[in-house]
């Protein structure tokens, strides 16, 4: 499971991958190599193809050209039961048809392991991936219960109980109070320190500066933008793709990037 | 990049004290699994034995079990007589009763695990064979092979057509209640409704074509009945049963799966377009299976699976095996009343069940509403 023997291969990659909707490439030549031990971000408005590229990367949606490489072998070639124990997906939305149980739902994350050395360790890892998202208190809880953010939080943690090398997220920060943002970040840090390929859709630009190593901006299907975050949200480029001015500041006291939209000060006024 | 150190403003906050938060020590897990099945198990058994033995011909549950005994080479045990007092008891028990307890049991069974595959497979808890109209086509079809005399399969045939009639519709019902890869509640009742009227209408153009001898025999299936339950009748059930249970067991952990939604369940690599096309024709199966000699028996595939579920949670494995046991109590239990609680009568054990699940039925819609604040 390291990724060694691995070294120069890309976890994932896009080559020139295309999806066309209703005569619109809302994915339009995308090219892009996911490395091991990396945080990618995907950032872009509403409708730049984010969450299709990531349903692409994760093979629920075929592209109309180009294609997805999986650890140097296309997407098409893998067996669902291998892929499944190499990448993992968390989707923008969490339903569970009747009332299973958190700790039940995180478990679920376990199944491609089944019948195999590694589900003897099935259990911790359950308990480990509940304690890092933060679910633990609610292990015994029905998942149809739960708040919004807990759902969430259950949901990272299944993805997390996979144990797989790649893992997609989509939009995992969405419904999340600021604490649980940022300690959710971390963990999805640690887990590209530990070796993983993580790629994650993000809307909050701040806090793609601040925990991924390389950001790419994408608007109407296509890369503007790719690299460092430092290089990659520059405030010009930002303000062109978001239709609205941004600006891209360094925190006063750490330098860390913080990319604010330029309000007019007509609301303040009204205030008392 | 600058960084100079103020403590006011750290740049990232410290590991939030969340995480921390009380993470037990071992996973919780569902108490009284095992207690169910034993109970369900030996309680199956019991009132087996004593059903056996009740009727005109009142056979003591002693009597039943050493008559039991006796005929699988275990006689004597425990002084048990080896066959009843009344002369007439061992042909009453072996010819007419057995028979019937068991396709009462195998009916129930099919029926239960039918209905809690349903709801895996639709993601739905109102899923059933008999409100979705399942049962209603799988009739249909075999009142058709009744109504046109075919003998395609000789004396199977009209177990096919009902096999046949119940996987055409369970595909029908599947295809016209999914919307964007989800089943609505509304959606799949109201298709209910269309695929019900539609097979009631056909049933009563069955009826108007038919003969009186085949025209009873539908009213029969109408009103569900176990009456005249022969041992050849349950040795053609008892196959598709078995092998529809077999089967239901062995894909339940994928119908766990599936709840996460096939998107989900995709990349947990489950092949959802072949297990929602097995589990289809396990329904179809085990619907059939219930309908060709028993008739429309309706709610138990909705009641029990739910009960089940409210006590050891939605689990499908434990689900699908304690619903077949249930389901299989259950209908024992209800054509011993049907039989028994008017004398020498014999009630539709369909009207039974109809009586009893009509009512629950509502209690579970309320329910449902409820929980989810609003049709979802």
């Amino acid at each position: 499971m390291t990724a060694a023997g691995l070294v120069g291969v890309a976890a994932l990659e896009a080559r020139g991958v295309v999806v066309r909707r209703g005569g619109r490439a809302v994915v339009d030549r995308v090219d892009l190599a996911v490395h091991a031990g990396t945080v990618t971000a995907l950032v872009g408005p509403n409708g730049a193809g984010k969450s299709t590229l990531l349903s692409v990367l994760a093979g629920d949606v075929r592209p109309d050209a180009g294609e997805v490489v999986v650890d140097g072998r296309p997407l098409g070639d893998w067996k669902s039961g291998d892929l499944a124990r190499t990448r993992a997906m968390l989707p923008q939305e969490h339903r569970v048809a009747f009332g299973f149980r958190v700790a039940e739902v995180v478990e679920l994350g376990r199944a491609p392991w089944r019948g195999r050395p590694e589900e003897d360790h099935d259990e911790a890892v359950v308990l480990e991936a509940m304690a890092s998202t933060d679910v633990g208190h609610l292990a015994a809880r029905t998942f149809p219960t739960l708040s919004g953010g807990e759902k969430a939080r259950t949901a990272l943690a299944r993805t997390r109980a996979q144990a797989t090398r790649i893992v997609l997220l989509d939009e995992p920060t969405a419904a999340l109070d600021v604490g649980h943002q940022e300690a959710i970040m971390e963990e999805v840090r640690q887990e590209a320190a530990e070796g993983d390929a993580v790629v994650v859709v993000l809307h909050d630009l701040s806090l793609a500066a601040a925990y991924a190593d390389r950001v790419v901006v994408l608007d109407e299907g296509r890369v503007r933008a790719d690299g460092p975050p430092a290089q990659a949200l520059d405030a010009d480029l930002l303000s062109a793709v978001y239709r609205h001015p941004l600006d891209v500041l360094p925190h006063p006291h750490t330098g860390a990037l913080l990319i604010v939209p330029r309000r007019s000060q007509v609301s303040s006024e009204v205030l008392p | 990049m600058s960084a100079p150190p103020t403590p006011r403003t750290a740049p990232i906050p410290a590991p939030a004290p969340s995480i921390a938060r009380n993470t037990p020590a071992a996973l919780p897990r569902r108490r009284g699994v095992g207690l169910l099945l034993v109970v369900l198990g030996v309680g199956l058994v019991a009132l087996a034995l004593i059903a056996a033995g009740r009727g005109q011909l009142a056979i003591a549950p002693a009597e039943v079990l050493g008559s039991v005994l006796d005929r699988i080479g275990l006689g004597g045990i425990g002084g048990l007589p080896a066959t009843p007092e009344h002369p007439s008891g061992e042909v009453a028990l072996w010819s007419i009763r057995f028979p019937r307890v068991a396709m009462a049991a195998l009916v129930g069974a099919s029926l239960a695990a039918a209905g809690a595959l349903m709801q895996g497979v639709f993601g739905n808890p109102l899923a059933e064979p008999s409100v979705d109209g399942v049962s209603a086509g799988a009739a249909v079809a075999a009142a058709a092979a009744i109504v046109t005399g075919v003998e395609a399969f000789g004396p199977w045939t009209v177990a096919v057509a009902a096999f046949l009639g119940g996987l055409v519709t369970t595909l029908l019902v599947y295809a016209l209640s999914r919307y964007e890869g989800r089943t609505e509640v509304v959606t799949l009742l109201l298709t209910g409704i269309a695929v019900n009227a539609v097979c009631s209408g056909l049933l009563a153009l069955l009826m108007f074509l038919g003969d009186t001898q085949s025209r009873e025999q539908i009213v029969f299936w109408q009103l569900g009945s176990l009456n005249g339950t022969r041992w050849v009748y349950v040795a053609a059930v008892a196959p598709a049963a078995i092998v529809g249970l077999l089967g239901a067991v062995a894909l339940a952990r994928r119908l766990d799966l599936l709840a996460l939604g096939d998107r989900s369940a995709r990349h947990l690599g489950v092949n959802t377009e072949r297990t929602r096309i097995l589990i289809i024709v396990l329904v179809a199966l085990l619907t059939a299976a219930a309908v060709s000699f028993a008739g429309i028996i309706g709610f138990v595939g909705l009641i029990v699976p739910h009960l089940v579920r409210m006590l050891v949670g939605p689990s499908h494995r434990v689900l699908v095996i304690a619903s077949a046991l249930g389901g299989a109590v259950l209908l024992v239990l209800a054509d011993l009343v049907a039989r028994t609680a008017v004398a020498y009568a014999d009630l539709p054990i369909g009207m039974l069940t109809a009586l009893v699940g009509g009512p629950v039925f509502f209690w579970l819609l309320r329910r449902a509403r409820a929980q989810a604040g609003a049709w979802a």
